[in-house]
């Protein structure tokens, strides 16, 4: 649905993205991550075909976006991380206008504004204009005009920045329920990583201007189908050999005392099972068998903390 | 209806906004209505007065309260931050630019109406109702280039503002009808043969238009009406832009050649009309180098596209002011074969053909050329200004720089060598060959310069 073919972004004084290139499948909700001006906002509006790349390719749904600016316009909803609504406008006209302005025919533009509040649950709000909404709301008012004329793709730069807690978690509960219900792809970007775990399938981490952690890669409850597991044994009596009744097991063990260990599984679920019954047979008095899950954050955490790649040709 | 006429709509023309310039209007105009009856005019005179009050209304609330609406269509989309919403639109550049023009513009256009409908109806009575609909149709049309030239210079303001890395303000949408209002004075003043002021559009006299004889009223009315979608049209083509559409380099060279036939027509020979156009498009070359954004990427894309032969990108990428500067080379070559054509007619009259040919190069080619050395030489001055470290400060640098350059160094130049001095740093009439020759020096110098500010670092740093 969105491909990326070496993408170069120049600033008069500064390269934002040095060939960047990955794909998001269709249907696929990937949380964009990195560290504050790593380039994924300069990236996003690239994808938008807001801003023009220096060099390379980008296509959304079909469209590449210098050839085709006005069909990506067409086939996506963006919401930048500083957005804007006409204060003066009630719900209704705002929802009305986007939908309206978005395509969308007059005969049908009523019950797409209303069904757009429904989504983001503004529809007991028509009335209300918009200069009058919290915070909160005003975000889900202006989701809600990103979504009147179901877009495709949906790109969402930081959508919970600025809110409470509790406006984060409907939010998020939003964002799952229109990656669930919609089929749209999504791209959020977000500092909030545990926010992001519950309803992102893909990661990507741009840092530096360039992707990091080797592309786009599985998130949340896919996030442990990689090649190595982490998985932690706890017993229900101490053992002392522990350690070594595991090295003779097969595990590489990360860390391991009397009362449980920390082991490393290559193989995937049927490795993990065979370690287990081995373990059993062993006697090994468990308690315990969890596979550790790698979460968004350690995952972003591991990578920004790897030191940085020089760039190629880039001048001091 | 346009979604963006319709949305304009909703904000600008609220009952109780529309209710309060109703009121307004009525008290301006009953109270002139009742004070001119009391001091014992006559009916024709209370209308008069009416008619001058319209004539005021139309001006303060078309050509002032409507530019400002037209520029602040786009600039209050900026500070709302709702500008990239828009952008991101489905509509087209035409709908939203009419949308934004005369929905923006809409109750100002209402009481710029009542007005003009004042003011016509007393032409109507003086000199009939076809002069009436002219008058009519010429304040429209010259609100709608107001309005046009507003947004249009907004839209400028806006693309210069982004490359620049600042925040855009309405000062695009003042330096643009500075310019127009500017603009209208010298070619209505010089067409009035008087060098400045509003004489040609309010004057009686017929117009004389390459040779044919037409009534003034329906001259500028026809003028003021094409002008007027020719400024539209400008707003069309900068929207365009603003909304990720290419735009090919056709429209800028296309207004100029229209501006320079139309000028050239109310010249009085075919020398004067050249000139006419020379001077338009010189005066086309400084508009585009500062209106243009400093984008030095675009330039590398360019530079980079001309050598592969891409007709389609290049034409996309080429700066406005490269087509303005080459039809300013053509009219200067066109003044140079004019002035070799009068001195063909003199040579046969008798004269000394080394003198005619001595001043036809003095009077027509030589001054022309020396004229388009110096204009390359600003083209420099300015470029380098607008792209160097600061790009917010060029335009400032560069018209501080020129001034310097014109006035100190023309003072300077004169006071220590008289014309030859002065012919140093400005087209001298008199030295037109030290003219032609000191500035081609400076433009390779400051183009020198300018190159390298433009090319930069060979790659930006990282981010």
């Amino acid at each position: 649905m969105i491909e990326v073919e070496n993408v170069v972004y120049d600033y008069p004084s500064q390269r934002a993205l040095h060939g960047v290139s990955f794909r998001i499948a269709k249907g696929a909700v990937l949380a964009l991550v990195g560290p504050n001006g790593a380039g994924k906002t300069t990236l996003m509006r690239c994808v938008a075909a807001l801003d023009t790349q220096t060099e390379g390719v980008i296509r959304v749904d079909g469209h590449n976006t210098l050839d085709h600016p006005r069909a990506v316009h067409a086939a996506l909803g963006y919401l930048p991380d500083f957005f804007g609504l006409y204060d003066e406008l009630t719900v209704r006209r705002s929802l009305l206008y986007a939908a309206r302005s978005r395509g969308v025919g007059a005969d049908r533009a009523e019950a797409a504004a209303l069904t757009a509040a429904q989504r983001v649950e503004l529809d007991d709000r028509m009335e209300q204009r918009a200069g009058e909404l919290s915070r909160g709301l005003r975000q889900r008012l202006a989701i809600a005009q990103t979504i009147v004329h179901e877009p495709r793709v949906l790109l969402l730069d930081e959508p919970a920045s600025g809110l409470d807690p509790e406006a984060r978690r409907t939010l998020s509960e939003m964002i799952g329920k229109l990656a669930a219900q919609s089929g749209m792809t999504i791209v959020v970007s977000s500092h909030i990583l545990s926010e992001l775990e519950d309803y992102c399938s893909e990661m990507l981490m741009i840092k530096d201007g360039q992707v990091a952690g080797g592309g786009v890669l599985s998130a949340g409850s896919q996030a442990q189908a990689g090649p190595e597991t982490l998985v932690d044994l706890i017993l229900s009596a101490p053992r002392a050999d522990l350690a070594e009744v595991l090295q003779r097991s097969g595990a590489a063990v990360v860390r391991a005392d009397a009362n449980g260990a920390r082991v490393s599984v290559k193989g995937g679920a049927e490795a993990e099972t065979a370690l287990l019954a081995r373990l059993v047979t062993a006697g090994v008095p468990l308690r315990a068998f969890s596979p550790v899950k790698r979460t968004l954050e350690q995952a972003y955490l591991e990578e920004v903390r790897k030191p940085a790649t020089p760039v190629l040709g880039a001048a001091a | 209806m346009n979604p963006e006429l319709q949305r304009n709509l909703w904000l600008e023309a609220t009952p109780r906004r529309v209710a309060w310039v109703v009121v307004a209007l009525a008290l301006v105009l009953g109270a002139v209505g009742v004070v001119t009856g009391m001091g014992g005019e006559n009916a024709r005179d209370v209308g008069r007065a009416l008619a001058v009050t319209g004539g005021v209304i139309f001006v303060v609330s078309a050509l002032l309260w409507g530019s400002r609406e037209a520029g602040q269509a786009v600039m209050e989309e900026i500070g709302a931050r709702t500008w990239e919403f828009q952008r991101l639109s489905a509509l087209t550049p035409w709908t939203m630019t009419w949308g934004k023009l005369f929905g923006a513009t809409s109750v100002a256009w209402m009481a710029a109406l009542v007005g003009l409908t004042f003011a016509a109806a007393d032409r109507a009575v003086d000199q009939g109702a076809a002069s009436a609909m002219l008058f009519v149709i010429s304040g429209v049309a010259a609100g709608v280039i107001f309005h046009a030239v507003a947004m249009s210079s907004a839209l400028i303001g806006v693309r210069k503002a982004r490359a620049e890395g600042r925040l855009a303000t309405l000062r695009g949408s003042v330096f643009g009808l500075i310019f127009l209002l500017v603009l209208v004075w010298v070619v209505s003043g010089a067409v009035g043969g008087r060098g400045g002021g509003f004489d040609f559009l309010a004057g009686d006299a017929p117009v004389v238009w390459f040779g044919e004889s037409f009534p003034r009223d329906g001259f500028v009315a026809a003028s003021l009406a094409l002008f007027a979608a020719w400024a539209v049209s400008g707003a069309w083509r900068l929207m365009r832009l603003e909304l990720q559409t290419r735009n090919a380099a056709w429209w800028w060279p296309a207004f100029l050649v229209f501006a320079a036939v139309w000028a050239a027509g109310l010249a009085s020979g075919a020398a004067e009309a050249w000139l006419a156009a020379f001077a338009i498009f010189v005066a086309g070359s400084y508009v585009s180098a500062f209106a243009e954004p400093a984008d030095r990427i675009r330039l590398r894309q360019f530079a980079g596209s001309l050598p592969r032969g891409d007709v389609e990108r290049t034409a996309t990428l080429t700066p406005a002011v490269v087509p303005a500067l080459l039809l300013a080379v053509i009219a200067a070559i066109g003044l140079t074969v004019v002035g070799s054509e009068s001195s063909s007619t003199l040579v046969q009259s008798g004269n000394d053909a080394r003198e005619v040919l001595n001043r036809a190069l003095r009077d027509d080619a030589t001054p022309a050329f020396a004229l388009l050395a110096f204009l390359i030489r600003d083209l420099g001055v300015i470029a380098f200004f607008r792209f160097g470290a600061r790009p917010r400060r060029g335009d400032f640098g560069a018209v501080v720089a020129l001034g310097l350059l014109y006035l100190v160094g023309g003072a300077l130049g004169s006071a220590f060598g008289d014309s030859v001095g002065g012919a140093l740093f400005f087209p001298h009439p008199d030295q037109p060959i030290v003219s032609l020759i000191s500035a081609a020096l400076q433009a390779f110098l400051i183009w020198t310069l300018a190159a390298r500010r433009i090319a930069g670092p060979d790659r930006p740093a990282n981010a």
